[in-house]
């Protein structure tokens, strides 16, 4: 399923040294082997199953109302209108403009063999209701935006620590050469906090996400400027010679060496980037299991990542993260408008996912690959103004899919509005624990030295959700 | 004695009693109690508690244990759990998630809350029985002493006599024979002198980061003297260029950024003054224990450093390094806000200037090192007595000047000025009851109602400018003058011809610096309603205080803006907060007048007021209450109505009281009621406006005043129109009043432990703040750090100089000296440079000057056998291979093609946008791809929009200090390097220039080895670059100048480029 179904580049920087350079292709060609830039064994060694291989997070930016979605709260209905401060005690909110208590516009109903109660805003995910593992007990630390995008993605609220999908890629390295382990889809929004929150913070930058774009140049510098390719063939011979001329004087030294089997790797990326994207060979029937030529702009971006998703999971790269497409009105942060935006972003989302789980288990990639969906919180049960929702790190929903997790299954428990969590209360370190922990990792024993401290995605904190692992 | 003993009878029969009481009723119920906590209480705790809160936890939470009353009442971090019979201990508060969520995973029911409520109503009943020991989990003690004593870097530095060593003939200078002494230690060689052309090439890329120009490297060549070297590096440690490459490397440490970073990348406005400070500064090689003390405190000194060309307070603007972080706008919780940016803002000071990692004892104390949570908390005081402003660093010092000038003017001229309205009021009452002019509007005045000052000894006043002491005078700049105005002192308001009377001493901005501006630049993003410029040194501070009631009002005279400062939150952006800022116009500014600003939102919390006029509104600030304002005292409450008098005779008694009181107030004898006061300035300002009509009577007291104030505007306008007026801002710290903060349990922003009093670490030494210190105390602070005696600054600094040298620090981890950090390879060698250092002045061009002198580092990178002894080349074996940083690859890929500008210092140029830098708060505009040929580190730096090519090449994201960069090795690098515009660009016009000069094939190879690598091309390599220019062009593959172009593009990539040897 990985590289090694991956079609060999019709020509390719390997052969080339080989064939014209004596002792420097062969040099070069050793470190290539030795250090791999990609590719290549982790930092730790796996302390548990490895159940996930690889990690698709749907993340949804923004904030999706819990209660909206897959937390489904009739007494919310009942009392819609009422003052909340009568029933509860009322947090500050950031925008301190609380309204009534406001049932969901949506109706719930029973899916699948489990009985999962999804929300009409995701008829097509709700016909897999019996892959997701619903976490109705999520919490955050933050009410704001940037915060929680950190938390969400470093499991630290501030800028520069490094993203899960570094720790991940770091700590285990990846089994795809040509693209790199931390791949990040933007569908067009890039989370508060800016790509900071793909950022590799003090690991080294090889695992920074890198930014593919799903249509276009999808990586920066990854297309040659050449008319003609073999131009950039010339300067590679002439610069492959060069730099042997300047290994004879000076000797060899690991990093230039390095340096040099550097421009291997960026030569292959120059050819694995373009077949990634290049989506010809799909079928129809894939096309339209995923949504790729449905009238909806936004649904189409989000389809396209998706299929890329799979195909980056099939190449073997160790953690993807899709980012939301603009959809008119506001990512899912609906201060406002509840309705008409909340509808907006389902609409884009909601068959390319169904669409992912689908491909994923016939092509039976799901049991080894986790798929998170999540925001970085929830929304109050009571409105903002009059027809939106505030922030709400109190309680949300996330769900997990594939990857070792038990599927058909609700998780703990808000309270209920859908405002606090009262039973079952897992955190973001929680969460994080969890994935590493289907990826085969110990959270507490995933450490980097830095600034005097073993740093940890989970920091000191975290458990190992057992219950949710098949 | 006999009373005390009968005093301690009483007492003990109250407590026989009261405890007889209890037992009694224990004796009723206490089975049945027992049995209760038993089958109901104890299952509770054990089940849903007992993981954390006992002695089998692995690790006791919050310091609280449940599992033995005794510890229940004792508590832990957040004090008691239970309180007897109290409903709202902390633990019924936290199972019923009120503040705490206990147990944290799921709520308990309704039925066994009500059970823990019951067991506290009846008095927490438990069982005699002993406490249970701890499992034998870790508990280490925190041991300072022994810490202390434990581990190097709290040791005095070492003067360490010159070792001896066997090898003749190689050291230069004392430092070479510390290396060469490690080396024969471990049984490795120094290696042979690196060839002239690489250490060329190295000392320009380690002083200057640029390339010789091909001119240079001629005259160097062609320089047969003995001392080239040594004259080359004179010439580059004097070169400009030194504080730009420098500079970098310090901006690295303080997390340097033009804007705020989080949701929106907010303007940090002016950030660049400090970069261009930086630079100034090394260039100027200001001693380093200077430079330390001004980023900390420079603000703050007697005498700051002005700029010797146009006088400007270079001093001030090193504070700008305490600001140069992340700002969050609308935080729902600003007090959590301000200690995360505490929290950085120590950080950063700590790693810089004392190379230790003290934020690891926000939580706990350090793991490893002698520092405690103590310690940093400790901190927090000096940051919380003082705040971030827009300093007008240019006109800092003349407008001192200026201030003080003013000052003497006043106190020659309206002593004088006042003394003739005294006359002329005295006059006035001697004839007052012919003069009806006059009767009638003081008779108006007289009755008006004035919103009069609370008593001081009102428990809700929090500022009174009546009765504060110059301790307590705080201002942005000197628009309010040295001092408050004092009681019936005059102000005089040339241009509106006007002069006011302070009816009590009063805060009031001075009339003289209404043509003030202040400007901070180019604005590419700024949402912040605080008009930063508009109160730039023409603001009035008070001292901090608590807000109470949730209301403050503000007696004040004019028109103003009012900023609460609450836990230092002034990024005012977005939905939250905005009613910190409020705005008092379009009021009669001849009257007094109480106002009120609504700050429920920030009841409890201590704050600071920064109020300033708006535009050129006159501004007087009285006072500053707790509350709602008091309402106006009227003239009816004086009893002066006498029924056996005409109307006419009372109207002319009242104003008769009035100028009598205004003559007490002119002569400064104290009007004991306050709206007596206000009354009688009111008047004496109405009668020196109308003097004209009222002075038919008086011409002699008239003309006195008329040309008391004529002289007086006379000398102030001609001393108005030099002043300083305009000022660019800088970023920067001023203090405010004296305040501590509290250590924070755990680091919980909510839970407040002990008072944490401002002091320096004790590992240093205890030291608390001297208790005679006005003000933060940061001076005093920056002197504890840069005072030779303590071990730490020399050492980092000499240690961070020796690591961009040198290519690895003594300590390699430069950041971290702390346990958790790497031991000196050669601590003999560090302490004899951090000597040599504070000797030589803290000269830091020195410390490099005699680095870069040493044989250590003239050594050649050649490999030979010593590698497998020494293969992280610990002890300087050979010279490093050092790469560029990213900085140095863009100048010298501009170098090579000509198109570098070396002009110095200014606004950042704008960012390069390319298509994947997207997101909030991205510059409406891109900058140009070039970077207009500026060095690197005058291109704009934005949190949010960091540029690919740098942050690729591993300059560090700016959130804390970082003194050592990665060196990662990514495809993303190359492809850089084969695909970016930028590097096309510069191959292009590369090509253009090599082809416009004249010259053969192979000369124009040799120029451009020579202009690359600083050295020409061996024969092969021009064959090999001829053999490549020739068959394009031959077989046609492409143009002369595309083949020229290919050529450079090759060059750029070749290794030796980002390479140096």
């Amino acid at each position: 399923m990985h590289c090694g179904r991956f079609q060999p580049a019709p020509f390719s920087r390997r052969d080339m040294l080989l064939r014209t350079a004596n002792g420097f292709g062969a040099l070069a060609l050793a470190s290539l082997l030795r250090e791999k830039s990609f590719g290549g064994k982790g930092a730790y060694d796996l302390q548990f199953p490895q159940r996930a291989k690889s990690v698709i997070f749907l993340y949804m930016d923004g904030g999706p109302s819990q209660v909206d979605t897959f937390d489904p709260k009739p007494l919310l209905t009942k009392h819609n209108g009422e003052e909340p401060g009568k029933l509860f005690r009322v947090e500050p909110t950031q925008f301190n403009n609380n309204g009534r208590m406001l049932g969901s516009p949506w109706q719930f109903s029973k899916h699948g063999e489990s009985g999962l109660e999804i929300s009409t805003l995701f008829p097509h995910v709700a016909q897999h209701a019996d892959k997701l593992l619903v976490v109705r007990s999520m919490t955050s630390k933050f009410p704001e935006h940037t915060f929680a995008n950190y938390f969400l993605h470093t499991g630290n609220g501030l800028q520069g620590r490094p993203s899960m999908g570094s720790w991940i890629t770091y700590g285990l390295g990846s089994e795809c050469d040509e693209l790199p382990g931390f791949v990040v889809l933007n569908g067009g929004l890039i989370p508060p906090g800016g790509i900071d929150c793909f950022g590799s913070g003090f690991l080294p930058a090889s695992y920074q996400g890198s930014i593919l774009r799903p249509s276009g140049q999808a990586l920066a510098n990854v297309e040659s400027r050449d008319a003609d390719p073999s131009f950039q063939r010339r300067r590679l011979e002439l610069l492959s010679e060069l730099d042997r001329q300047v290994i004879d004087q000076r000797g060899n030294f690991d990093q230039v060496e390095s340096a040099i089997a550097n421009y291997e790797m960026a030569f292959r990326m120059q050819q694995a980037v373009p077949q990634l994207t290049d989506i010809a060979d799909e079928t129809q029937g894939t096309r339209e299991l995923y949504g790729l030529d449905v009238p909806n702009e936004p649904t189409r971006i989000f389809a396209r990542e998706c299929l890329l998703a799979r195909r980056l999971v099939e190449r073997g790269v160790r953690f993807i993260e899709l980012t939301c497409p603009s959809v008119g009105t506001d990512r899912w942060d609906q201060h406002s408008g509840l309705v008409d935006g909340h509808n907006r972003n389902a609409l884009a989302v909601d068959q390319p996912i169904a669409g992912l789980l689908a491909d994923l288990e016939q092509r039976g990639l799901l049991d080894s690959t986790l798929v998170v969906w999540s925001g970085e919180f929830g929304r109050t049960p009571f409105a903002q103004g009059s027809d939106g929702r505030d922030h709400n790190p109190f309680a949300f929903t996330c769900w997990l899919a594939g990857g070792g997790t038990r599927g058909g299954m609700a998780y703990g428990e808000s309270d209920e509005f859908g405002y606090k969590v009262i039973r079952d209360r897992v955190e973001m370190h929680d969460l994080h624990a969890t994935m590493l922990y289907l990826l085969g990792v110990d959270h507490t024993k995933s450490t980097f030295r830095w600034g005097g401290r073993d740093m940890r995605l989970t920091d000191v904190h975290g458990n190992i959700m057992h219950d949710w692992v098949a | 004695m006999l009373r005390y003993f009968l005093i301690g009878v009483y007492v003990a029969c109250v407590l026989l009693l009261s405890s007889l009481h209890y037992l009694v009723a224990q004796d009723t119920s206490a089975t049945d109690e027992l049995t209760f906590f038993e089958k109901q209480v104890r299952p509770i705790l054990a089940e849903h508690c007992y993981e954390c809160h006992s002695a089998q936890a692995k690790k006791i939470q919050a310091g609280l244990r449940l599992d033995h009353i005794d510890l229940i009442r004792t508590g832990g971090d957040s004090g008691p759990a239970i309180v007897d019979r109290d409903r709202e201990s902390v633990l019924l508060q936290a199972v019923r998630y009120e503040g705490f969520e206990m147990p944290p995973t799921a709520k308990l029911t309704t039925e066994e809350i009500a059970v823990l409520e019951k067991w506290v109503d009846i008095g927490s009943p438990w069982p005699k029985e002993s406490i249970p020991e701890m499992g034998t989990h870790d508990n280490k003690v925190f041991d300072m002493q022994q810490r202390i004593k434990d581990h190097w870097v709290w040791q005095a530095r070492m003067h360490s006599p010159l070792p001896s060593t066997k090898t003749a003939n190689w050291s230069r200078s004392s430092l070479d024979v510390f290396v060469l002494a490690k080396l024969e230690q471990n049984q490795l060689h120094p290696n042979s002198e690196a060839d002239r052309a690489t250490l060329v090439r190295r000392l320009y890329l380690d002083l200057l980061g640029l390339p010789p120009t091909t001119g240079d490297l001629q005259t160097i060549v062609d320089d047969d003297s003995p001392d080239w070297y040594e004259r080359l590096v004179d010439r580059l440690m004097a070169s400009p260029e030194l504080g730009v490459r420098w500079g970098r490397h310090w901006l690295d440490l303080v997390r340097y950024a033009e804007s705020r970073g989080h949701e929106f990348d907010e303007d940090i406005p002016a950030a660049y003054q400090y970069r261009d400070y930086v630079v100034r500064a090394i260039n100027q090689d200001l001693p380093y224990d200077r430079f330390v003390t001004e980023q900390i405190a420079g603000d703050l000194l007697q005498e700051p450093r002005l700029n010797i060309q146009n006088g400007w307070n270079e001093s001030i603007i090193g504070t700008g390094f305490w600001h140069l972080g992340e700002m969050v706008h609308s935080p729902v919780d600003t007090r959590k806000d301000e200690t995360d940016r505490f929290d950085n803002m120590i950080d950063v000071f700590s790693k810089s200037f004392l190379g230790l990692t003290v934020t690891c004892a926000r939580c706990h104390d350090h793991k490893f090192d002698a520092i405690s949570t103590a310690d940093y908390y400790s901190l927090y005081g000096f940051l919380q007595s003082c705040d971030f402003r827009q300093i007008r660093f240019q006109t800092w010092a003349s407008e001192r000047t200026a201030a003080r000038e003013l000052d003497t003017l006043r106190s020659q001229h309206e002593p004088l000025t006042r003394q003739n309205v005294q006359q002329f009021l005295k006059q006035l009452l001697s004839r007052l009851p012919e003069n009806a002019n006059a009767i009638e509007p003081l008779q108006e005045i007289a009755k008006k109602a004035f919103a009069a000052p609370l008593p001081p000894e009102h428990a809700l006043v929090r500022v009174d400018y009546r009765s504060s002491s110059l301790g307590q005078w705080f201002t942005d700049g000197v628009a309010f003058g040295m001092r408050p105005r004092q009681a019936g002192q005059i102000s005089l308001d040339c241009s509106n011809q006007r002069v006011a009377v302070a009816p009590f001493a009063l805060a009031e901005f001075d009339s003289a610096w209404t043509t003030m501006s202040s400007d901070h630049g180019p604005k590419i993003n700024l949402l912040s309603t605080i008009p930063e410029t508009a109160s730039a040194g023409r603001a009035l501070i008070t001292p901090t205080f608590e807000v109470t009631s949730g209301t403050l009002s503000y007696l004040i005279r004019g028109n103003c803006q009012v900023f609460a400062v609450v836990d230092s939150h002034r990024l005012v952006a977005g939905p939250l907060h905005g009613s910190t800022i409020a705005t008092f116009g379009g009021a009669d500014i001849n009257t007094f007048r109480w106002v009120s600003h609504d700050l429920q939102r920030y009841r409890g919390k201590r704050i600071h007021l920064e109020i300033w006029p708006i535009e050129n509104s006159p501004l007087m600030v009285a006072q500053v209450i707790d509350g709602a304002p008091p309402p106006a005292v009227e003239w009816s409450v004086e009893q002066v109505a006498n029924p056996a008098k005409t109307e006419l005779e009372q109207k002319l008694e009242l104003v008769q009281r009035v100028l009598l009181d205004a003559q007490s107030l002119l002569a400064g004898e104290p009007v004991s009621e306050s709206h007596r006061a206000m009354r009688a300035a009111a008047a004496t300002e109405w009668c020196v406006a109308n003097r004209d009509s009222l002075a038919s009577e008086s011409v002699n007291a008239l003309s006195g005043i008329r040309n008391c104030l004529a002289d007086w505007c006379q000398v102030q306008k001609s001393l108005i129109e030099r002043l300083p007026n305009q000022s660019m801002t800088c970023p920067g710290m001023a203090d405010g009043s004296g305040e501590n903060d509290f250590v924070l349990v755990r680091g919980n922003h909510e839970n407040l432990g002990e008072p944490a009093p401002r002091r320096f670490l004790t590992a240093f030494g205890d030291k608390p703040l001297p208790s005679d210190i006005v003000g933060s105390g940061r001076l005093w602070l920056a002197q504890q750090i840069a005072d030779s005696k303590n071990p730490q600054p020399s050492r980092v600094i000499a240690n961070r100089v020796w690591h961009h040298l040198i290519g690895r620090g003594i300590v390699p981890t430069v950041d971290d000296f702390g346990v958790l950090g790497e031991r000196p390879s050669n601590l003999e060698l560090l302490d004899h440079l951090a000597n040599k250092l504070i000797e030589h002045d803290w000269s830091v061009k020195d410390l490099m000057r005699s680095i870069v002198l040493s044989q250590s580092y003239r050594q050649s990178s050649t490999r030979d056998q010593d590698e497998e002894l020494d293969a992280q080349n610990i002890w300087l074996h050979r010279a490093n291979v050092k790469r560029m940083e990213g900085e140095t690859i863009r100048d010298n890929l501009l170098a090579s093609a000509g198109s570098l500008d070396l002009q110095q210092g200014g606004s950042p140029v704008p960012a390069y946008l390319t298509d994947f830098m997207q997101g909030r708060g991205r510059p409406g505009g891109s900058g140009p791809m070039d970077g207009n040929g500026r060095r690197s580190i005058y291109l704009a730096v934005r949190r949010n929009f960091l540029s690919p090519f740098m942050l690729t090449f591993d300059t560090p994201a700016p959130f804390s200090a970082m003194g050592r960069r990665n060196q990662s090795n990514v495809p993303a690098q190359s492809l850089i390097m084969l695909n970016d515009e930028l590097v096309r660009e510069m191959s292009r016009r590369w090509a253009e220039q090599v082809l416009k000069s004249p010259g053969t094939d192979a000369s124009r190879i040799d120029s451009m080895y020579r202009s690359a690598f600083a050295r020409s091309p061996t024969q092969r390599e021009l064959e090999t670059a001829l053999k490549f220019i020739r068959s394009s062009i031959d077989q046609q593959l492409s143009t002369e100048q595309v083949a020229w172009m290919e050529l450079a593009h090759v060059i750029f990539t070749v290794k030796e480029f980002v390479f140096y040897f």
